[in-house]
Parts: C-alpha cells; sequence; structure tokens
C-alpha cells in the first residue's frame, strides 16, 4: 500500500512542467518542494505511527 | 427543524482510533458547516473579506469533531440535545447579508490598505475574523457554554489554526526585527566555525565572507519551514486526534514552531559556512532544494521525539468517563 503510493507519487512529481511548455518558475519550484517535504514528512509519520500502533 | 444527538458513551471503548463518525453532534457538525458555506458566501460578495483562516479554522474545527466522534459527556451532564431554530438561522443569514453589504460598502476606502504589511492592514486582516461572530447566533448560550467545555480541545485547535497556521503576515510585520535578530544569531554561530565572516546590518542583512556573500531576505525567515510543519502536524492531529493527550499536542505546536525556526537558522549558518569552505557553488545551485531537505528532516527528528510523548498510554485511551 505505501510503496504503490509512493510510486503515484513520484509519477506526479516527474509529469511536472507539463503547464508551461517544460519551464519550470521560480514559484513552481517552491510548490514542488513543498509538496516533496510534505511527501517525505508525512510518509515519515505514517510509518512512526505504524510503529506505535504496534 | 429538530436535530439531536444522544452519545452513546461505550462507542469509544476497545477502540483506539476513530476514522471519523457522524455520532458526533449532528447540529454541531450543521453548524459548522453553515459558518463555512457562510464564511465563503461572504468572501465571494464582498473580496476585501478573503481571508483563509477563518475557513480553516472551522474546517479544522469540523473535521475534529467528526473525527471524536460520539463524545463521553462531561460527568453528570444529560445529553447534548438542541432544537435548530429557524429564527436562528435567519438572525445568522441576516447578518451575514449585513456584514457582506457594509464590507462592499467600506472596500473602495479599505483596499488600498489592505493586504499590505502595515498597521492598517494588520487591523484590516484581523477585522475579517469578523465573518466568524454571526455563528454565535446560531445556539443559545447555555448550548455554547455547554458545547465549550465538551469540545474545549477541538475549539482550541480551532483557534490555533485561525490565529498561527499561515505565519506569513506575523513575520512580514516583524522582519524588521527578525530578520536582524535571525541575522546576529546567524553571524555568531556562523563566526565560531568560520572566522573571516562579516555582518552589514540592513533591513535584509548580508553575512559576508571571502567565497560567498549571504543576504538573509523575507522568503529566508523560515515561514516555509513553518508552513510545511503546518501542513504535517495538521495531518497527525487529524489521524491521531483520539490518540492524543490534547494538552501535550498543544505544546508539541508550539515546540514544533520553535524547533522549524531553530532549524532554519541552522540551515541559514550551515549554508553560510560551506559557502566561505568552499562550496560556494553548490550552495548557490542548491540551497533552495537543500532547504526542503533540511526542513524534512527537522521535521521528522522532532516527530520521533514529540510523537510518541504526544499519545496517550495505553491506559489512558480508555473513554474518559471511565477513568473519572
Amino acid at each position: 500500500m505505501n510503496t504503490a503510493f509512493l510510486l503515484v507519487s513520484m509519477l506526479a512529481f516527474l509529469n511536472n512542467g507539463g503547464g508551461t511548455g517544460g519551464n519550470i518558475y521560480g514559484d513552481e519550484i517552491a510548490g514542488i518542494g513543498l509538496g516533496a517535504a510534505a511527501l517525505v514528512g508525512a510518509v515519515g509519520y505514517l510509518l512512526m505511527r505504524r510503529r506505535n500502533k504496534q | 427543524m429538530s436535530l439531536s444527538n444522544p452519545p452513546d458513551p461505550g462507542i469509544l471503548l476497545h477502540r483506539e482510533f476513530q476514522p471519523g463518525s457522524f455520532q458526533a453532534p449532528r447540529f454541531l457538525l450543521l453548524v459548522l458547516v453553515l459558518t463555512a458555506i457562510a464564511i465563503a458566501a461572504d468572501q465571494f460578495a464582498a473580496p476585501i473579506l478573503y481571508s483563509s483562516s477563518p475557513l480553516w479554522a472551522t474546517a479544522t474545527c469540523l473535521l475534529l469533531v467528526w473525527q471524536r466522534g460520539a463524545s463521553p459527556l462531561v460527568s453528570g451532564e444529560t445529553p447534548i440535545q438542541f432544537r435548530f431554530s429557524m429564527r436562528r438561522v435567519a438572525v445568522f443569514v441576516a447578518a451575514h447579508v449585513a456584514l457582506t453589504l457594509v464590507a462592499r460598502w467600506l472596500s473602495v476606502a479599505l483596499q488600498p490598505v489592505a493586504g499590505t504589511v502595515t498597521a492598517g492592514g494588520a487591523l484590516i486582516a484581523a477585522g475579517k475574523l469578523i465573518v466568524l461572530l454571526p455563528t454565535i447566533a446560531l445556539l443559545p448560550l447555555a448550548q455554547w457554554k455547554k458545547l465549550t467545555r465538551t469540545y474545549r480541545a477541538e475549539g482550541v485547535a480551532a483557534l490555533v489554526v485561525l490565529l498561527t497556521y499561515f505565519p506569513g503576515r506575523a513575520i512580514g510585520t516583524l522582519w524588521p526585527w527578525y530578520g536582524q535578530a535571525l541575522g546576529r544569531v546567524v553571524f555568531t554561530l556562523s563566526r565560531l566555525v568560520a572566522p573571516g565572516i562579516g555582518y552589514v546590518s540592513n533591513l535584509n542583512p548580508t553575512l559576508t565572507g571571502a567565497d560567498l556573500n549571504v543576504t538573509i531576505i523575507l522568503a529566508c525567515s523560515g515561514s516555509n519551514g513553518l508552513e510545511l510543519f503546518d501542513y504535517l502536524f495538521g495531518l497527525v492531529a487529524l489521524l491521531d486526534w483520539n490518540r492524543l493527550q490534547k494538552s501535550r499536542a498543544l505544546a508539541g505546536y508550539f515546540a514544533g514552531i520553535a524547533a522549524m525556526l531553530l532549524g532554519n537558522t541552522l540551515r541559514i549558518t550551515s549554508l553560510v559556512v560551506l559557502g566561505n569552505r568552499g562550496f560556494a557553488g553548490i550552495v548557490s545551485r542548491y540551497h533552495i532544494s537543500a532547504g526542503w531537505i533540511f526542513f524534512s528532516v527537522v521535521f521528522l527528528i522532532y516527530l520521533s521525539i514529540a510523537y510518541p510523548w504526544m499519545l496517550k498510554k495505553r491506559a489512558d485511551t480508555v473513554p474518559e468517563r471511565e477513568t473519572r
């Protein structure tokens, strides 16, 4: 389940730049950074949560 | 229309986590949904009222009340029941209409100041929270008192979201002072490791070095890290609301804010030091991406310490009524 979630998320990140003709603007980089960091944090939290439930 | 909700105190037995339920007081959920709809309508009709904070605060309260599900009652109290009055709904709607008309009437005068980082802009931002006031009219005062006692934790969480979740304005207002303090601390720390560092006091302070000068602008204030922390802490609170010790969660939230600001200080310090220790090119090229990685690491370290501490112990996860 977690692996599938990670794969889908990575595909979403790989598919960036589609709306700007291949160019990435500064605010998009910030958005991608926030999204990627949030994803890492969320996965870390879910793993920690599972460990704390056991 | 009559809505009542006799909560079932046994519903939480033997369950650590509830995925949310409509066992929560339906009239309270309806009050919160009506509030969110009315605020969105106000902001649509009078754009000067736009602020995401009241919407997020209402949504937070709604989600947490839903997540809590059937609430164990305060000892000795009768089940929460309420007859929803159409007269009160009419007063609520009328108050929102009046508010919208006044806001539209004032918008020409207020527009030049709204959104600016000035005292006037801050006052207008605070004034936008008035859209929450008509909700008081939906329930009698005695009912609000009972709800406040029963749902105090959810109310406090909503208040935290309302006042602290979008720190951009606060940091922007404080930047002339906070920027100086941040620059001075970074200067003091980086000088310990890289002695040749200098400091130029300015609105955006600059740390000078042999290979790289680093100017700390508002975007480096750590507001991005706080934004990341807010989203992730919100996820933790939402998924684990019934497992968290609420007082510890509140303390943990502010400790996390402090940790992210401290992490931001260390991040800038490391950029200054590395930039003047032979890595100027890499620092210039990758400092934004490195910042996000740094914030993720800080959050995960914080969570690994704070999360087990914030959780209720096993014996505490039974309903409050049983423990009293």
